[in-house]
């Protein structure tokens, strides 16, 4: 918020908590678990559990450290990483395919990074694990195409589902930054979140619209030439 | 009304780029085709309207003239006055700046249609003195959230609270104890004017004590009006008395409630009572007495942009302020100031006014904590001050802002008795 009046009368009146929001934080995750889950072999359900109850062990952890119960909330988030930990050599003991976890990992790391961004583990840090954790999950999406374990409509719906998670992950941050947690935000968490959804939707069936295109008669150099142009015409337009 | 672009998704056509090099490397057009939704993510934020919010803003208080320490429930209904529904609108509520939440949030999210409203309620607790609520901030998003169109919403709504009650006398100043501060500074006309009967609270050194000789009538001499002494409360509102301990009001919120609390007392008494600020730029308000001149000065106090809640960004010199209150000084006016004493330039000023025949008495809210090391440093540098500010003659009055002013000057008092 750049009203620094705003800001200075608020904080002296009344200090705010200024954790993420709740309902966006918690869809944010589980929506990239599900991203991560569609691109992944059948062994990831298990970790991804996991890692979900590792991030709310974390989460737990962070409300009781603000209740100054430091002690318990160490514990309470050293079990998180543990779990995490646990996620991980579970995923390795059940997936057969050394490909299978490269699929797996990247996105189920990020799928804690987002939960460490989220819960907060540290506010600073928030922006830059959303970041990171859904670009691990991207980087799942793209072995996993790369391998050719999925068509275009998996990859498609996982991506824009990482993308979409970074996008309600972000908007909590700000939320908690501007109106703290005590606020009643519901109302502008749902209509962001369904905008963007919307524009998720509408983004996969573009891609497969565009893919229409090349089965038309354009062979893969020539279709690679078009949308690199569209690209390069979108950086340049819209950023 | 400001916009501004937060470009929270400038980073996603970096995902379309990354799928399009991997589609093309890799061989694979499923992966090619991701570029495309990187692309249609990248030009969502460019098609949603910037919101063009407007808003009324309506507060309802439980009880607009509470007793201090109770609990006042404020009811705020937001409409949306415009023609296009507001999606994501951050509201703030502008709370005075001494009072606390206790219940609730004055903060919120708002989705309102056109001509929908939203009431929510929260509760504050209330301090002795007057209080006006600022104006509301609003900061309307688009649905993508690029674009931030921030605004203020202004209604009228003040509560006062007066110790009325028993209980919470010990909170009002009394002449006596600003008295005592005062009086013995001297300074005041020398031109016998009548005398009347003596009233509790008047200066003892104005009693007639040769009449109270001859005939035990207590009778107090006053002298003519135009000689009486003005006092100017000079409140420091630079950059640097914009501090506080964590979480508590900072010294300009202190400042201003006890000019506020000094300014009803010394009126009170017909006093002549004037305004001065050393701050974003001087400003003055010359001494004077009466009901008109009351008004005047207590809506400068809350309304003026020299008192403003957050720390100015550029001030004109220090210098230059000082020189400025000393042309438009009455000759035997006395100064009150109000300030942290965080730095020394504003110490420097009180020595130098009181140099110049202005006696100068310091009243500092100490909002210095123990917390670090560069606290502590902070903290004792201060009581240097302080201690150097006593032995040059200008008294100061150091005061705790969890405790009543009263208190603060009756211990001060104490202290120069002793």
């Amino acid at each position: 918020m750049t009203a620094a009046d705003a800001e200075a009368n608020l904080t002296l009146a009344d200090p705010v908590d200024r954790t993420p929001a709740r309902l966006s934080a918690v869809a944010a995750v589980g929506l990239l678990a599900v991203a991560v889950h569609l691109v992944a072999p059948p062994s990831a359900a298990v970790p991804l559990v996991v890692v979900g109850i590792g991030v709310v062990f974390v989460g737990v952890g962070r409300e009781v450290y603000r209740r100054e119960r430091r002690i318990a909330a160490v514990l309470l988030v050293a079990a998180g990483f543990i779990g995490a930990a646990a996620a991980v050599g579970v995923a390795v003991a059940e997936t057969a395919e050394p490909s299978g976890l490269l699929r797996l990992l990247p996105g189920l790391v990020g799928v804690f990074a987002v939960g460490l961004a989220l819960a907060p583990v540290r506010r600073g840090w928030s922006r830059g694990l959303l970041k990171i954790g859904t670009a691990l999950a991207l980087v799942s999406v793209l072995v996993c195409g790369i391998l050719r374990q999925a068509d275009y409509w998996t990859l498609a719906a996982s991506t824009a589902a990482a993308v979409v998670t970074w996008d309600l992950g972000e908007n909590a941050v700000g939320i908690g930054e501007q109106l703290g947690r005590k606020a009643e935000t519901t109302a502008i968490e749902t209509t962001h979140a369904l905008g963007s959804g919307l524009v998720g939707a509408v983004a996969v069936f573009a891609g497969d619209a565009a893919g229409d295109i090349g089965t038309g008669g354009l062979s893969l150099p020539s279709l690679a030439l078009v949308l690199l142009a569209l690209l390069f015409l979108s950086a340049a337009l819209f950023d | 009304m400001s916009v501004h672009r937060t470009h929270r998704w400038r980073g996603v056509i970096a995902v379309a780029l990354v799928a399009g090099a991997v589609g093309i490397v890799a061989d694979r057009p499923e992966i090619l085709l991701l570029s495309v939704v990187g692309v249609a993510f990248a030009a969502y934020p460019r098609m949603t309207p910037t919101p063009a919010p407007s808003l009324a803003l309506d507060r309802r208080l439980s009880d607009p003239s509470p007793t201090p320490g109770d609990r006042v429930h404020v009811t705020v209904t937001v409409e949306n006055r415009g023609s296009w529904p507001l999606l994501d609108a951050r509201f703030v509520d502008g709370v005075p700046p001494a009072l606390s939440v206790v219940e609730g949030t004055p903060r919120r999210g708002l989705t309102l249609r056109p001509g929908g409203s939203t009431t929510f309620s929260y509760a504050i607790e209330t301090e002795s003195g007057v209080h006006g609520f600022e104006a509301a901030t609003v900061v309307a998003r688009d649905v993508s959230g690029d674009r931030e169109v921030e605004t203020t919403v202004a209604a009228d709504t003040s509560v006062e609270c007066t110790a009325q009650s028993a209980s919470n006398v010990h909170r009002d100043l009394t002449l006596d104890q600003v008295g005592r501060v005062l009086s013995s500074q001297g300074g005041s006309g020398v031109e016998f004017h009548r005398t009347r009967e003596y009233q509790r609270g008047d200066s003892l050194a104005r009693v007639d004590w040769k009449r109270y000789a001859n005939t035990g009538d207590l009778s107090t001499v006053e002298f003519r009006e135009e000689h009486a002494t003005s006092v100017v409360l000079l409140v420091d509102t630079r950059e640097a008395a914009y501090r506080a301990r964590s979480d508590q009001p900072h010294a300009v919120v202190h400042g201003l409630a006890a000019a506020r609390l000094l300014l009803d007392t010394l009126l009170e008494r017909r006093n002549r009572v004037g305004i001065a600020a050393f701050g974003r730029r001087f400003t003055w308000l010359a001494p004077d007495i009466g009901r008109e001149h009351r008004l005047r000065a207590e809506r400068m106090l809350s309304t003026d942009d020299a008192f403003l809640m957050s720390p100015p960004t550029d001030e004109s010199p220090l210098d230059e302020q000082i020189a400025s209150l000393r042309t438009r000084l009455p000759v035997n006016a006395q100064i009150l100031l109000l300030s942290p004493l965080i730095d020394a330039d504003i110490a420097a000023a009180a020595r130098r006014l009181e140099a110049h025949g202005h006696p100068v008495t310091v009243i500092s809210p100490d909002v210095t904590t123990a917390e670090t090391v560069g606290e502590r440093l902070v903290g004792v540098e201060r009581q240097n001050r302080l201690s150097a500010l006593r032995r040059s003659g200008v008294p100061v009055v150091d005061w705790d802002p969890e405790n009543p002013l009263s208190a603060a000057l009756a211990d001060a008092h104490e202290r120069r008795r002793a």
